[in-house]
Order: structure tokens, then C-alpha cells, then sequence
């Protein structure tokens, strides 16, 4: 926990992915307090921006900023759970495949399958078949998302099975299990959890991309989908209206991707001590 | 009885080059209560013998032969069993103690788990009995909550001493415990060692490239050449009369005998030479030692050796 904290202070730009995250998270949770108005109600098309619809109404009458803070719930939400379930999976598989030599062959050729084939169009494929709905997006991206995790833990894990002190608590009679959960488990998870960041990310790239597609949840706002509606709407670039309607989500989405990347990174550095930027020693 | 039995252990690897022959046909006994040293050079097989003892060798290799351990047929036993084994009855010092120990855990936390692994005790009291064996090694207590990277060579391989100790095993394979230790830590650990043997009546498999090292804690001293037992003998009787060339070849390179390399250089042990395996390096080769390869003999009481000048020969 220490060392977290050092390292936000350390590495500034962890700090903002911090934050802006922290905002993000805090919004999607609080979004039916904070909105002013109920996102789905209907009132009158297309006011401009006013003291009460802080980014005026939609098309079909809709305030907008609310909208934007539910959208936040939707992206938070299959970002974290869609990731949390793909890195675990893939945690898990890396530790096995990377241990058991054999089942690592089998998984490996597994995942070549899945890194081969082109994910985003596939995504689209299969999200048209599935009913739309807010956990099979979620399914989708974890079917997507592990077999890289996989890959990467499993690298890890053949390089730590391998050391001097594994085989000692061999010697001292450890069973399999026993190794990989106090062994390897431990480090490999910094490694873990730069993935589950970096997974998150693309998770909230994909589900914009889908619901701006118009493959996502219809009933669940998301910011995706604010820009679908946008972008359906006839005068959108030759009015000023996209910079209060497609301006406030583009923007949430990259802002969102950033503070997961910026985090990411930091992680990253700290997990991987060869990244680090060595300053010469004090005197 | 003994407490470890080898009789006919061969060991090879199946390699892209060949069939290496790392172990050929190696009989020997541990006593009670014995430290037994197995003296080499590198590459002679004497760290695959020990990882066949605890049947821990990679899977391209084959065992032959049979290791008896106070009477049970380790061969013979099943994973599970054998795990039982390991570590509670034999115990494993590994050469290199920058890398044996896990970097991320605490001292004391492995020496603890050395000690959970095996005995059904709760885990203050597993502490208590990690801080003693701890002390014993001569690590002060506050720096058992040290980490391994805090430490220095010897105080890890004394740490890992403890851990070997732990379970309390009746046989401990010590694979070159002083290997990258400087002089006076050498000393230390021999120390320790020679004194945990005395007071846990454990027997020691003292693996070493060191003479010296083996001369002063071993009561008996194997030598291994090309896979093989070439001579077997006390300390005081192997320094005084080696028999065999090449075990007057290592006590000539020793520093105080004037640093006498030993011609050549040791075998490829996929290719290995007809007759005696020393025959290409020995200084006083007969003709017959190219042919036909010498069997162990005992050539004065309790000394065996295996060379043609002193015994007879076995098939080629």
C-alpha cells in the first residue's frame, strides 16, 4: 500500500490516471444523484445549453449531461467486470499452462487460434448474433480478452518455475499447488494487474465501438451509443449541435482509455524494474 | 543398516546429441550417523546423483539401479509417498544460495515453511521453532524478518542450512554448500555442518569440488570421475596414499601440493573413452587400460579403488 502511494507520488501521470478514474468511478456510482434530470425522460427536442440542461436535450429530448454520467455507469461497469473475469481467467490459465508443460502446449495452440483471428470484426459478428444486452457484452470481451493474458502470464511463469528456489521448496516436499500459489502466483501478479488495467481499456474502446455501431445494450446508456444517436441525427456537423452532443462522450471515452493507459504504465514501470529510469544517486 | 543404499545407479539424459551417461553404475553407502563425501570435478555427475536420491530430475532422463533409504526402495514408491520424503527424510542444500531462496519471502517465513511442510504444528509455535533453528545457524534475530537480497552469501547459505534442517531429516544432501563462499566463510559453514550432523545424528551427502572441504568434515570420502566411483576411501588415508591416478591428480592441484593442473580435460560423457575413463589423462596408463575397463576393489581394508595397477579388470 506504501509502495502505491509512493508511486503515484513518484509518477505523476499515474496520479492523473488515478484521478481521472477516481472521478469517473465516483460519477458512474452516484450518476441517479447527481444527473438533474432521468436520462431516458422525454421533454423537449434539442434546447440548447441552459442553466438546467447544462448541455441541452437530444433529439428526441433527452438531456444530454445526463446521459453523459449514466453512460460513465455503463463503460465503468462491463470495463470492470469484463476485465476482472478475462484477467482472471487468464491468470489462472497462464499459472496452469506455464506449470504443466503439457496443457501449456494444448492452451498455447488454443490461444494462437484466438490471437490469429482478427478480434474487433469478430466481436461485431458475434455481438449480432447474441441479444444485446449489458453481461453478453461483457461474455463477448471476456471470450476476447484472455487468451493474451494467457500468453503473457504463461511467458512469465515458465521463467519463474524454472528458478533455483522453486526447486528447493520442491526438495522441502511442496505439492503443485502449493508452489504456484506461494511461488509463482506472487510474481506474476504485478504483471496481472498491468494486464487488468490495459484490458480494461481496450474493453471500453470495444463496447464504445459496438454501441456506436448500435450493437450495444438499447436499454443501458452508454457513451457509444450517445454518439450512435448523434451521428443518426441528420444536421448533426453542419449545425454547432455535435459540440455539446458528440464533443462531451469522444471525449469521456479517450479521457477514460488515457487514465487506464497512463495507469497501466506506471504499473508497468514499477513491475518491470528494467523500465525504470534510473536518476544518478544523491550525494 | 545404512541409512543409504545405491546399488547399480545409472542415470542418462536423452539429449539432440546423443545419450549423455551423467551417473554409470555407481554403488555406494551412507552410513548412520556418517557425513560421506562425493568429490569431483564439475560435470562429473555428482549433482545428478543427488537429484536422483530425490528423484528430481528432468524428464529426459532415465534411472536405473536401486536407492535403498533406511531399507525402503525409494524407486519403488509412488509421487505422493516419495513427497513425504522429501524434505522430512531427505533434505537438499542447494549449490548456489543467491538463488535458492525465494527473494520475495522473509527469512524466517521459509525457514517456517521448511518447518510446516512437514509437521502438524501451529504456526507460533512452527516460528518459535524456525527462530531456533535461526540461531543455531548464527543468525542474529533481528535480522531473521530480512529479506534474501539483504543478506550476505554466507548468511544465506547458512539460512538455507536451516531450512534444510527444519524438517529434521535423517539424510542431508549438501550440494556444494561452499561454493561461492570466500575462505573464512567456508570454515563457518563447514562448522555448522559437522556440528548439526553431530547433534542430529543426520548422515551427509557432502557433494564438493573441494578436497579440502571434504578432507576436514568427511569420515569417508568417494571420489567420482566420468560418472563413476573411482576411489572410496577415508580422509586421512586418501590423503596420505590415493591410489588412484586421478585422486593424486586432484590432491596435486590442491594449492598447498603446488597447483598442479590434471592434463587433458574431463570426458564428454555422451562419448566416452573405452577402457578406463582416465586412461586418456593418466600419467602411468598400462596398455591394457585402453581395452578393458578396471573394476572396485578393495585394495587395502576399507580403501577400494578402481584401477587396473590395483585391481582386476571387468569387461570392457
Amino acid at each position: 500500500m506504501r509502495q502505491l502511494l509512493q508511486l503515484l507520488v513518484r509518477q505523476p501521470l499515474s496520479l492523473v490516471g488515478v484521478s481521472i478514474l477516481a472521478l469517473f468511478g465516483l460519477v458512474a456510482i452516484l450518476a441517479p444523484y447527481v444527473a438533474p434530470f432521468d436520462p431516458w425522460e422525454r421533454g423537449t427536442p434539442m434546447l440548447p445549453p441552459s442553466g438546467s440542461h447544462l448541455l441541452g436535450t437530444n433529439d428526441i429530448g433527452q438531456d444530454l449531461f445526463s446521459e453523459l454520467l449514466y453512460g460513465a455507469r455503463t463503460s465503468l461497469f462491463i470495463a470492470f467486470f469484463a476485465s476482472v473475469a478475462s484477467t482472471a481467467i487468464g491468470v489462472s490459465l497462464g499459472l496452469l499452462s506455464g506449470y504443466y508443460s503439457r496443457l501449456g502446449f494444448v492452451a498455447m495452440r488454443v490461444v494462437d487460434v484466438f490471437l490469429l483471428v482478427p478480434r474487433f470484426p469478430l466481436i461485431i459478428l458475434i455481438a449480432t448474433l447474441l441479444t444485446p444486452s449489458v453481461w453478453n457484452l461483457i461474455l463477448i470481451f471476456v471470450i476476447f480478452g484472455w487468451p493474451r493474458t494467457t500468453r503473457i502470464i504463461r511467458s512469465e511463469v515458465l521463467s519463474q518455475r524454472n528458478r533455483e528456489y522453486v526447486d528447493g521448496v520442491h526438495m522441502l516436499g511442496a505439492r503443485d499447488p502449493y508452489i504456484i500459489r506461494r511461488y509463482v502466483f506472487p510474481q506474476v501478479l504485478p504483471l496481472a494487474l498491468v494486464q487488468l488495467v490495459l484490458e480494461a481499456s481496450h474493453v471500453i474502446l470495444a463496447e464504445s465501438g459496438l454501441s456506436f455501431l448500435g450493437l450495444g445494450d438499447p436499454a443501458a446508456k452508454s457513451w457509444g451509443a450517445m454518439l450512435h444517436y448523434a451521428f443518426e441525427y441528420p444536421s448533426i456537423f453542419i449545425s454547432d449541435v455535435w459540440v455539446r452532443w458528440m464533443l462531451p462522450p469522444g471525449a469521456c471515452i479517450t479521457l477514460a482509455v488515457l487514465a487506464l493507459v497512463f495507469l497501466g504504465h506506471a504499473w508497468e514501470e514499477w513491475a518491470n524494474p528494467r523500465l525504470k529510469q534510473w536518476a544518478p544517486a544523491r550525494m | 543398516m545404512s541409512c543409504l543404499d545405491i546399488a547399480g545407479l545409472r542415470v542418462c539424459f536423452a539429449t539432440p546429441e546423443g545419450l549423455v551417461r551423467a551417473v554409470d553404475g555407481v554403488d555406494l553407502t551412507v552410513g548412520d550417523n556418517e557425513i560421506l563425501g562425493l568429490v569431483g570435478e564439475t560435470g562429473c555427475g555428482k549433482t545428478v546423483l543427488g537429484l536422483s536420491i530425490m528423484r528430481l530430475l528432468p524428464r529426459n532422463a532415465t534411472m536405473e539401479g536401486e536407492i535403498h533409504y533406511n531399507g525402503l526402495s525409494l524407486f519403488d514408491l509412488d509421487e505422493e509417498a516419495m513427497r513425504n520424503i522429501r524434505g522430512k527424510e531427505i533434505a537438499m542444500m542447494l549449490q548456489n544460495p543467491s538463488t535458492s531462496l525465494n527473494p520475495v519471502m522473509r527469512i524466517q517465513d521459509q525457514v517456517t515453511e521448511s518447518v510446516l511442510a512437514h509437521n502438524k504444528v501451529r504456526k507460533r509455535e512452527a516460528k518459535a521453532r524456525s527462530l531456533e533453528f535461526l540461531r543455531f545457524v548464527g543468525i542474529p534475530a533481528d535480522r531473521v524478518r530480512d529479506y534474501p537480497h539483504e543478506f550476505s552469501g554466507g548468511m544465506r547459505q547458512r539460512a538455507a542450512l536451516a531450512m534444510a534442517m527444519a524438517c529434521g531429516p535423517s539424510l542431508v544432501i549438501a550440494d556444494e554448500p561452499t561454493k561461492m563462499l570466500d575462505g573464512p566463510r567456508k570454515v563457518q559453514i563447514l562448522a555448522l555442518i559437522q556440528r548439526m550432523q553431530q547433534e542430529s545424528k543426520a548422515s551427509v551427502l557432502f557433494i564438493t569440488h573441494d578436497l579440502l572441504a571434504a578432507f576436514t568434515v568427511c569420515h569417508r570420502i568417494a571420489v567420482m570421475y566420468a560418472g563413476e566411483i573411482v576411489e572410496l576411501a577415508t580422509p586421512g588415508e586418501l590423503s596420505q596414499h590415493p591410489l588412484h591416478p586421478y585422486a593424486q591428480g586432484l590432491l596435486e592441484s590442491v594449492p598447498r601440493r603446488g597447483l598442479k593442473p590434471i592434463a587433458g580435460a574431463s570426458p564428454s560423457l555422451v562419448d566416452l573413452p573405452s577402457g578406463c575413463r582416465f586412461h586418456p589423462r593418466c600419467p602411468v596408463a598400462l596398455p591394457a587400460c585402453h581395452s578393458s575397463h578396471p573394476v572396485m576393489c578393495e585394495a587395502v581394508a576399507g580403501h577400494f579403488v578402481r584401477c587396473l595397477r590395483h585391481g582386476p579388470s571387468g569387461s570392457s
